[in-house]
């Protein structure tokens, strides 16, 4: 019973975890970047700190992602008795999101980082430069879809 | 749904009235003229407006720096500009001394970096000095004039027992007197004969001692450091005098940013001149105008002068016209969509109006909370009201103000309130707004993934469908029902097998033949245009593999569910920590709650908000888009006056 639970909080820990990981590298990538930018120009401060948070989404869903298996284990309310294998399945569906999003993190925070370049030199594109990221985060969205769908599948 | 039609025309007109002939363009901002090569060469007086307003920009920079005003989040995208007329920006310009103020600006701004460098020089200084404040020698006597020498020097404090031992053991006539210590360093003098001098400087060579350069002043260290820090006031004070002057400069902000836009004006104005050509006594030039727009152009010049002529023209081999879209109100706000894409070109179809509901929705399926719908819709309508914006600004907020009005409705049907549980309200409430919640997002995903699908499946056979009607009205039709409506008829029947093959339809069988059949006529028709039979069939079966693409971009929209439950938990997790904080202490925990509650809800609206225009535009933009649209047309800008900080009303 014990190691069921522990692995269904792995699990959660995991998702939740790896894909801060990745929002917070992410993020410094581009906000790297963007400094170098402010230091020619401070007034492109609200352009940029759009751009420099769109990495940042990975982190939530892997938030979601851990909240969804805290939910499914009533983990808030006292929790329920997890069997070894209820909390080995739940430890991969955890999974997904967490190294998804990890590794998306750190990508879209480079595809950031250009668009932030792109910004810098022609400010009338930033519908673009906003778009070229949003392309890296899909695959973060598609880890955390699939990790909501396998927690909803399986039976505690 | 077409972009708007274009015409080329000729002008011509006497010269004396090329000036006002400009300004009346300008200002109706409707032709766009086309490059002569034959044009009027730049002109002197150009260079010069463009250095009066490089001054101009560089002195309003300073001030908006002084004055230390930061620019908000939204100015920043959409700046507030001033509305005048244009005889008060004439008048304001006409009375006012802007070059005396550029020339103050300029002077202030040339006097302050000596005074910061000279304040850093000074503290430098003063910390090299600090050291030897103990000392009550004149900094002028450390030397080797006379017999005796005197040696600045300083060693670092663990080194120095040794190096003072090693300097005794040399000469009997060697002292050495410890200052002060100060950061692991000791400062020490070393007094030693003149005669001695050579040896002894080969000595504190080899040991770590670091010699000092004092400045030979007439004073003592404590002195001396008093004067520096006399100097380095006078420096701020004189710093913070003019830092006071630009301060006094500040209110002439509106005249200058009037004056730099006068200048811009004037400036577009010569550019435009550039592109008409003169003879003795009448110019001519060339130029694009919407269709529709030719009576008023002329209307217009025949109320200014009799010496003018319009005449529409051909446009030569090769040129294409720029590219105008109008929409009516309602689709206006989606031209962003559109834009962040590309142009259509002449011939193809302005995507603004189909893209329109389905970017409403996916918008409002994103977001998918009634409070946050509201709180979106009250505060976009309210920066309408009070900004004055540029059009692309205009555009961002009425987009933004319609989405949360979408998201209002979605929501309700959704259930979500500010990520709350209904079953937790009170029944009075909870009940009524649960009878009327179709969905629950949190409970169901599955089956919101699968409405999700569905809206991927609909708006790609509605893209394909558009690229359909637009080869039909631009009479291809062989291309309308191969390329198009054979997709539409084969991806309609792939659609209908999965459906059959879920429910165990008995129809199951018929579809997919029918799909057989769609299959086999793909692979003959799509290769068609290849020269040889077996390329033709290569080509025709490799055309199957699109079938996969179209999979790929039915299940893009499975985001719809995921940014939809990101929403809704995320509010439901601010809402369980604040009801953790609630308890956890007497009262203060009841302020602590309002604030996560605020503060948590503001966040998730707005990183949502976010989430919600990003992936709705981008399902659009490759998913929608990839079906019909290639964009790539070339604006349509017409001479007109552009300002920075001013609106011309």
């Amino acid at each position: 019973m014990e190691i069921g639970l522990g692995l269904a909080i792995a699990g959660a820990s995991f998702a939740a975890f790896l894909a801060a990981c990745g929002s917070a590298w992410g993020i410094a990538v581009a906000a790297e970047a963007a400094g170098g930018v402010l230091t020619e120009d401070p007034d492109k401060f609200g352009r940029l700190l759009v751009m420099i948070a769109l990495p940042g989404t990975q982190g939530f869903y892997g938030f979601l992602g851990a909240f969804y298996i805290m939910m499914k284990i009533n983990l808030l309310g006292g929790g329920i008795p997890v069997s070894l294998n209820a909390g080995l399945q739940l430890f991969f569906a955890g999974l997904p999101v967490g190294v998804a999003g990890l590794v998306s993190g750190y990508y879209q925070g480079r595809a950031s980082a250009a668009g932030i370049f792109l910004v810098a030199k022609r400010p009338e594109e930033t519908g673009k430069a906003i778009i070229l990221p949003a392309m890296v985060e899909t695959y973060a969205v598609l880890g955390l879809l699939a990790t909501i769908l396998l927690v909803s599948g399986i039976k505690v | 749904m077409p972009v708007v039609p274009m015409q080329k025309v000729a002008l011509r007109g006497h010269r004396q009235i090329k000036s006002s002939l400009l300004n009346h363009l300008s200002r109706i901002g409707i032709l766009e003229l086309s490059p002569l090569s034959i044009g009027a060469p730049r002109k002197a007086e150009e260079a010069e407006l463009e250095m009066e307003q490089a001054e101009l920009r560089s002195a309003i920079e300073f001030l908006e720096a002084a004055s230390g005003r930061k620019k908000g989040f939204i100015e920043s995208f959409a700046p507030d500009k001033e509305p005048v007329t244009e005889e008060f920006l004439l008048q304001s310009v006409k009375e006012f001394d802007w070059k005396g103020i550029v020339k103050s600006v300029r002077d202030i701004e040339g006097q302050l970096p000596n005074l910061v460098n000279l304040e850093a020089r000074l503290t430098s200084e003063i910390d090299h000095l600090a050291p030897w404040q103990e000392l009550g020698i004149k900094l002028e006597e450390l030397n080797c004039e006379r017999q005796v020498c005197v040696f600045p020097g300083a060693v670092k404090t663990k080194d120095r027992d040794e190096v003072k031992h090693k300097l005794l053991r040399f000469s009997s006539f060697v002292e050495f007197s410890e200052v002060s210590e100060a950061r692991d360093k000791t400062y020490f003098l070393l007094y030693y004969l003149s005669a001695e001098e050579k040896p002894l400087t080969d000595l504190l060579l080899k040991t770590q001692v670091e010699k000092i350069v004092l400045p030979a002043a007439p004073r003592t260290p404590a002195r001396e450091i008093e004067h520096l820090k006399k100097l380095r006031s006078e420096a701020q004070n004189e710093r913070e005098k003019l830092l006071k002057e630009a301060q006094a400069l500040l209110k002439y902000l509106p005249q200058l940013n009037r004056a730099y836009d006068h200048l811009s004006i004037l400036i577009q104005l010569g550019r435009a001149e550039e592109k008409i050509a003169d003879t003795e006594h009448a110019f001519w030039l060339t130029g694009w105008i919407p269709k529709k727009k030719l009576a008023q152009l002329k209307s217009g010049l025949a109320k200014l002068s009799p010496l003018t002529e319009v005449q529409p023209i051909s446009p030569a081999e090769g040129e294409t016209p720029p590219t105008l879209i109008e929409n009516p109100p309602v689709f206006y706000p989606f031209e962003i969509i559109t834009r962040i894409f590309g142009l259509p070109r002449q011939n193809e179809i302005d995507p603004t109006a189909p893209l329109s509901f389905f970017y409403l929705f996916f918008f409002a399926l994103c977001l998918s909370d009634v409070g946050y719908g509201v709180i979106l819709a009250l505060v976009s309508y309210y920066l309408l009201k009070k900004l004055t914006l540029t059009e692309g600004g205009k555009k961002i907020i009425l987009l933004l103000f319609w989405g949360g009005v979408a998201t209002v409705l979605v929501g309700i049907l959704t259930g979500g309130y500010f990520g709350l549980d209904l079953n937790t309200l009170p029944p009075a409430v909870g009940n009524p707004l649960k009878s009327l919640q179709i969905i629950d997002p949190i409970k169901n995903p599955l089956n919101v993934l699968i409405f999700s699908l569905a809206c991927g499946v609909i708006q790609n056979l509605f893209g394909v469908s558009l690229g359909m009607y637009w080869k039909i009205k631009s009479r291809e039709y062989v291309s309308a029902v191969l390329d198009y409506g054979l997709w539409i008829y084969f991806l309609s029947c792939l659609v209908g097998l999965l459906v059959a093959g879920a429910l165990k339809s008995p129809a199951y069988g018929l579809l997919s033949w029918l799909s057989i059949i769609g299959a086999v006529l793909l692979v003959i028709t799509q290769g068609r245009s290849e020269p040889t039979i077996l390329k033709k069939a290569i080509f025709g079966l490799l055309s199957l593999y699109k079938t996969t693409g179209y999979l790929g971009d039915t299940l893009s929209y499975s985001r719809l569910l995921a940014l939809m439950m990101t929403t809704s938990i995320i509010g439901m997790v601010v809402n369980i920590i604040a009801m953790l904080t609630k308890d956890s202490i007497p009262i203060l925990g009841y302020v602590i709650m309002l604030l996560v509650l605020v503060i948590g809800h503001a966040f998730n609206l707005i990183v949502s908000v976010l989430g919600a225009f990003i992936h709705a535009a981008r399902l659009q933009l490759v998913e929608f888009f990839g079906k019909f649209y290639e964009g790539g047309g070339r604006e349509f800008r017409p001479l007109r006056r552009e300002t920075k900080y001013i609106l011309i009303k």
